[in-house]
């Protein structure tokens, strides 16, 4: 079978959830509006067909990108069939956006979520009522525990063909109106509802408008008309307003006939965390002490002693099994070199840090779980506000902490087109997991005691950067508008260990992969750099061509304390992907009598070890970011922005700790 | 009287959006909060910062500014 | 003999997940989605920073 089927309904309903259970695979759930920024597609259980992941929607009216995706879709797919899922619970706000499906067409099967939230709020439903009322299937589940799926796949397999949609009467001005705009659209072919679009367009549904723009000015100049034709009847209000009041009309005489309210309202447990993390004084140190938290697990405490028996593991029993091998194998002194020093030291040199990776994952997903993500944006929003930009911002920063790449994602759902673009240049300086193996190295050879507050104060210079950016920014190109703010703040939840261990899994297997794949060619091609030179192969690694081309640009860092060729290769290597700059440095600090360690404390004391740092933070996005960026912007003259701006900022920062720490007689 | 004038765990029904930004208050309006809304002020973040608002059992929060914006009576 | 083979499955390998990584990354992340056929109006976000309506609504 070969049938699409779409999941629609409002932010944080548990859409993904429910996507992840119908279909097996593994999508990012998180507890916050927003999560799902575009579309992902899965292949349904049963052979049932494919299913499409939507973002989250309170009305077809997009006010973000994210938003504008699911009209979009429902305007090219007009007859694809619909799984809507409501959050029980929010029964009034949900069916909003279940209304405006069922004026299209009544091809929609309704699934009631989070029945176990609803009921401990005291609130039944009534499925039979509410299905004879709007004449679809309602179906009611749990889909984090992935209860009444089943009835799910019976649902789809019954839901009737048949495309009569639901017609609400909006009063004689609005229907006339209406019909108006029907005829003008009667030529308009394909299967597409025009009633439907007819009151998505008086409604204001920007996505509509694009699309009907060939015959903008008769229907622009038709809903003119009866704007004032009903403002001039019913007083001063919105066209728009008054189509939502009759449909919350509508809606309010649904839910009186099917809701009943068991127990009055208590406080919940939410509200009571909420005063205390929300709260006037503690909010902002309880945050910081969080991050402080996941810095101390992630290094000091679990991240590093693990860390260092995977270093033990792979030197002295992987390294040692492979030369064992190849000695039986009796393969030639190239090919021998080329696994040992090249593939074993170069992927191992990463694979190393995975513990810290993977713990670093485990908390941020925790983060995003519980429901805590958006609390950070009310409690910096104030701080945000001072920056010029809103506390939305942070989420997508936080998500940065892991990648860039899904952090500029997520700055879809941010609503204002000015803070979504700073936010994603600022996202660069967010300190991702691609960069932590670097600090993880020198951190564990010159900074033994103080490891976790090392790692934060890096994270710390980060953020500072990229706020001094939004404030520029902020005051000088984007000075005309302000910055505004508004966030829905969902419930807490008892984050699940399935849930955590699937989010931490999917994230930190990236990172494995991309270890078995470029990091693997990138380790084989700078190796044959290292190995070969103009004077021939096997030539000494100062001789070779890495060398040469590390040495063309070591001048320039010859202020900044860490002049070598090495470090400049290991920098170059960096655009790729920031993990390469480990492989890099294993392969060209590896001697054979001495640990790499021992070797690199030759070359740096820790004043420049830190100023190293400090560059590779900033320095340049990698190459995958870069990417994401332009697309995300449709500016190459804001990437170029982001990318000479985060040179030039490494450059000063690094210089200044440097010969500030000299002058302050740090060696 | 606004929103923002309200005390803590204050019940008030909402009456107008005077100054509220337009996207502010697209956005509310599909959040559940207009004219004849009965809305509780749950708290107000020190220094300016913003104003959590509870309905029908949802929090949202939204800056002082459009706190400021929307007119409310007290119940 | 084996080095030879050793070596080619080695080199191959590396140059191959080269090539794709920075296919992958140039291409950013809709071209990698399954959907292209709508997507490629999707990724289009609905207020295009070239618009003038950027800065003066």
């Amino acid at each position: 079978m070969n049938a699409t089927f779409a999941l629609i309904g409002n932010p944080n309903t548990g859409k993904t959830s429910l996507f992840n259970a119908l279909t097996g695979s593994y999508q990012y759930v998180g507890n916050w509006s927003g999560v799902t920024v575009e579309k992902k597609v899965g292949t349904l259980h049963h052979n049932m067909g494919t299913l499409v992941d939507l973002p989250g929607i309170y009305t077809m009216n997009p006010i973000s990108a994210d938003e504008a995706v699911v009209s979009n879709y429902l305007l090219e797919e007009p007859t694809t069939p619909v799984l809507n899922i409501i959050d029980t619970s929010q029964l009034k706000r949900n069916l909003h956006v279940t209304i405006q499906l069922l004026e299209r067409n009544r091809n929609v099967l309704l699934c009631l979520n989070m029945i176990d939230v609803a009921n401990e709020r005291g609130i039944y439903v009534d499925n039979n009522r509410l299905s004879s009322l709007l004449n679809i299937d309602v179906t009611p589940i749990i889909a984090r525990k992935e209860q009444g799926i089943d009835n799910i796949f019976h649902g789809l397999n019954q839901l009737h063909k048949s495309t009569t949609p639901l017609v609400l009467y909006y009063g004689s001005i609005v229907e006339k109106g209406i019909t108006s705009i029907e005829k003008k659209l009667s030529d308009l072919n394909g299967d597409i509802n025009t009633r439907w679009l007819a009151i998505q367009y008086l409604q204001g549904n920007r996505q509509i408008e694009n699309k009907l723009s060939s015959s903008n000015c008769e229907i622009a100049k038709i809903r003119d008309d009866t704007e004032k034709q009903l403002q001039f009847k019913e007083g001063n209000i919105t066209l728009a307003y008054h189509i939502m009041n009759v449909r919350e009309t509508f809606i309010q005489s649904i839910v009186d006939q099917v809701i009943t309210i068991k127990k009055e309202p208590k406080v919940f447990m939410s509200e009571k965390i909420d005063q205390i993390v929300t709260n006037k004084f503690l909010g902002i140190p309880i945050f910081l002490f969080l991050m402080y938290m996941i810095f101390m697990v992630t290094f000091n405490w679990i991240g590093f002693p693990l860390s260092d028996l995977l270093d033990v593991f792979l030197t002295d029993m992987v390294a040692v099994w492979f030369e064992n091998v190849l000695a039986i194998l009796q393969v030639n002194p190239f090919i021998e070199s080329v696994i040992l020093e090249g593939i074993i030291g170069g992927v191992g040199g990463v694979l190393v840090f995975t513990p810290q990776i993977f713990i670093l994952f485990f908390c941020l997903s925790l983060l995003e779980d519980s429901g805590y993500m958006a609390r950070i944006t009310v409690v910096m929003d104030r701080f945000m506000q001072a920056m010029g930009l809103n506390g939305k911002a942070f989420i997508p920063l936080i998500i940065g902490f892991g990648c860039n790449v899904p952090g500029i994602m997520a700055a879809r759902s941010i609503e204002q087109e000015r803070d979504r673009l700073i936010t994603m240049v600022m996202l660069p300086f967010m300190s991702c997991s691609a960069r932590l193996p670097v600090y993880a190295l020198f951190i564990s050879v010159f900074f033994k005691e103080n490891q976790a507050l090392i790692a934060l104060s890096l994270y710390v210079l980060g953020i500072v950067i990229a706020l001094l950016l939004a404030k520029i920014l902020t005051s000088t190109t984007f000075k005309k508008e302000k910055s505004l703010f508004i966030m829905e703040l969902p419930p807490y939840r008892m984050p699940q260990w399935r849930t955590l261990w699937r989010a931490t899994w999917e994230k930190g297997k990236g990172f494995i992969r991309k270890a078995g794949t470029f990091i693997f060619g990138g380790s084989v091609i700078i190796w044959l750099l290292t190995y070969m030179g103009p004077g021939g192969i096997d030539v000494p690694m100062d001789e070779s061509y890495l060398a040469q081309i590390g040495a063309y640009i070591a001048p320039f860092l010859a202020p900044l304390g860490f002049g070598t060729w090495q470090a400049a290769s290991s920098l170059l290597t960096g655009f790729l992907a920031k993990e390469v700059v480990v492989s890099t440095m294993s392969i060209i600090y590896a001697a054979p009598e001495v640990q790499m360690q021992g070797l690199l404390a030759e070359y740096f004391s820790p004043l420049t070890a830190y100023g190293f740092m400090t560059f590779i933070l900033l320095y340049v996005p990698c190459l995958a970011t870069v990417a994401v960026m332009k697309q995300e912007t449709h500016s190459i003259k804001w990437t170029m922005f982001a990318i000479l701006y985060g040179l030039v900022m490494a450059y000063i920062v690094t210089f200044l700790i440097i010969q500030c720490g000299r002058i302050l007689g740090i060696a | 009287m606004n929103i923002a004038q309200l005390k803590e765990n204050e019940v008030a029904i909402v009456e107008c959006f005077s100054t509220v930004d337009q996207l502010i208050k697209d956005r509310l309006m599909q959040l559940g909060i207009y004219p004849n809304q009965e809305i509780c002020l749950l708290r107000k973040l020190p220094f300016g910062g913003p104003c959590i608002i509870g309905t029908c059992g949802q929090c949202i929060c939204i800056r002082l500014y459009d706190a400021k914006g929307i007119e409310v009576k007290k119940k | 003999m084996i080095s030879w083979v050793i070596g080619i499955v080695i080199f191959g390998y590396a140059a191959w997940t080269l090539i794709q990584h920075a296919r992958k990354s140039y291409k950013g992340k809709c071209a990698a989605c399954e959907l292209r056929k709508y997507c490629e109006e999707d990724c289009e976000s609905p207020n295009n920073y070239n618009d003038k309506n950027l800065l003066g609504k």
